[in-house]
């Protein structure tokens, strides 16, 4: 127990160090929000990925490893190639030279001047901001429930303490704090899932001899045919597309230094996306041979830490996963301060601004944190949904804004609402539950992308021009 | 022996390196695309 503290008040006392270090090289609004456009490639890269993996990546995916076996190597497949390295290599050379050139700072603001169109800009907000604050008040939970397990007490006292130091950092540090904060998380993530990797296929005697024990178990858990594999497959590719739609994904992409980092940041994080998510894959499949039954698939990852590693170590990877939450949900925290600066259209002085990052963070905060304490029903059934949301909503106006002159203002504004909607009331007609929350992925990112070009054949083409 | 379509799984991450260290070196040489000259 002494040992478990001792551990996280290291990881709390560097994080903290880290944010304030990050404060004294913040000085312009720029480097609030965007690092000064000067963040390099290795640290633009570890910053992505701990971005898109929250302690879900630890804790769901072990359940869900547990639950359906080999199959779950497929999940991330479609984050590497798609999430991560085609996002970097399509969206990341047009959207980071863009945003130097038009001067904006996040991706709503760039839909507002390719389309020249205020609505437009609001409507893409609004949208991301009810999905990242649903999203926001998810982490914060697992967050929470994380360091329960970790620090041994009470839910409320885990949510207040793990909350006030990622608030705390990224309050300080800004938006250098957060990819500071998130290179050294990002690191020991790594680390924590290459180990826990290696013991785990240890314990299961090898690939094929896992295999063999999965399939003996029930085939289903060894290969061809998966179960629930259509509603699966498409979670998996809306995981994909996470990294196109997401907005604190895609500012990577506009706070990063030059092409040359770009280039680098595109290897180095579709190379650690890969190791990280193939190696907790292979871990959550053996999952089920290692520690057999257990009653709430959900404790897997626990059971599975506490079963194979001696103690004391199991708070090291604990703090693994906290790290994959505090790193996500600092993120989250700066990209909804700047939506929300986006719509509170007041002109500030530089002090002003400052202190408006500061209040809208930790306001954020606090309303995430009340929500978690006792999350309202509406919330609680929109989780399911904020993947298709994240996913689906931005990348018909991100790409035809960066690749398509010919699409209209009206048809972007349509479509931001028709996909939207189709979200929600896909999920709604199947009450919010699985499968439909998963199946709500591809009406929305269909109509994102389909709405727009058939408008746009019989509406006017008014929009901003951008440069090739 | 490891079923095809997992092993397939498994190829597909080193796949993504190997097309991701690729994509590295084809763009080192490239002349800029994105030259600022060239704006409409």
């Amino acid at each position: 127990m002494l040992l478990h503290i001792v551990v996280m008040l290291i990881y709390f006392v560097v994080m903290m160090a880290v944010g304030i270090m990050a404060m004294s090289k913040t000085r312009t609004v720029e480097d609030l929000y965007i690092g000064g456009r000067r963040i390099g490639g290795t640290v633009t890269a570890l910053s992505f990925f701990t971005t898109y993996f929250s302690s879900v990546i630890f804790i769901g995916a072990t359940a869900l490893g547990w639950k359906y076996g080999l199959p779950i190597l497929w999940k991330d497949v479609f984050v590497v190639l798609i999430g991560t390295f085609a996002a970097f290599a399509v969206l990341g050379p047009r959207l980071m030279l863009l945003s130097k050139k038009l001067s904006f700072m996040s991706v709503t603001e760039f839909i507002e001047k390719r389309y020249r169109s205020r609505l437009a800009g609001l409507m893409a907000s609004i949208a991301m901001l009810v999905g990242l604050f649903v999203y926001a008040v998810s982490i914060v939970i697992g967050m929470a429930r994380a360091a329960e397990v970790v620090m041994r007490v009470d839910y409320i006292y885990a949510l207040a303490v793990t909350t006030i130091i990622t608030v705390v950092y990224t309050v300080c540090g800004g938006y250098l704090g957060q990819v500071w904060t998130q290179a050294i998380q990002a690191v020991f993530m790594l680390i924590m899932a290459v180990a826990l990797c290696i013991v785990s296929l240890s314990a299961a005697g090898g690939l094929s001899s896992l295999a063999s024990s999965l399939r003996s178990i029930e085939p289903s858990l060894a290969g061809w045919p998966y179960r629930d594999c259509a509603p699966l497959f498409l979670f998996y590719i809306s995981l994909g597309f996470l990294g196109w739609g997401n907005p604190a994904l895609v500012m990577r992409f506009i706070s990063i230094r030059d092409r040359v980092s770009l280039r680098s940041a595109t290897v180095i994080a579709t190379i650690t996306t890969a190791i990280l998510t193939l190696s907790l894959n292979i871990a959550s499949a053996a999952s089920r041979v290692v520690i057999g039954d257990v009653v709430k698939p959900d404790y897997a990852f626990t059971h599975l830490v506490q079963k194979l590693l001696p103690q004391g170590f199991d708070a090291l990877f604990l703090v693994a996963v906290l790290s994959a939450s505090m790193s996500t949900l600092a993120a989250i925290l700066g990209t909804v301060t700047r939506l929300l600066r986006e719509i509170v259209r007041v002109g500030l002085s530089a002090k002003s601004e400052f202190i408006f990052y500061r209040v809208a963070t930790v306001a954020t905060a606090v309303v995430c944190v009340a929500a978690a304490l006792n999350p309202p029903p509406m919330l609680v059934v929109l989780f399911g949904v904020t993947t298709a949301i994240l996913s689906g909503v931005l990348i018909g106006p991100l790409i035809y804004g960066l690749f398509c002159q010919r699409i209209t203002t009206p048809s972007i504004v349509v479509a931001m609402v028709l996909s939207f909607v189709a979200a929600i009331a896909v999920s709604a007609y199947g009450g919010f539950s699985f499968p439909w929350t998963y199946y709500a992925f591809a009406p929305t990112i269909t109509l994102s992308l389909a709405v727009p070009p058939m408008i746009s054949l019989s509406t006017k083409t008014t929009t901003g021009r951008v440069h090739r | 022996m490891l079923p095809w379509d997992i092993a397939m799984a498994i190829s597909m991450y080193f796949i993504a390196i190997a097309i991701s260290i690729l994509y590295y070196f084809l763009r080192k040489g490239d002349p800029d695309p994105y030259d600022e000259s060239g704006e409409e």
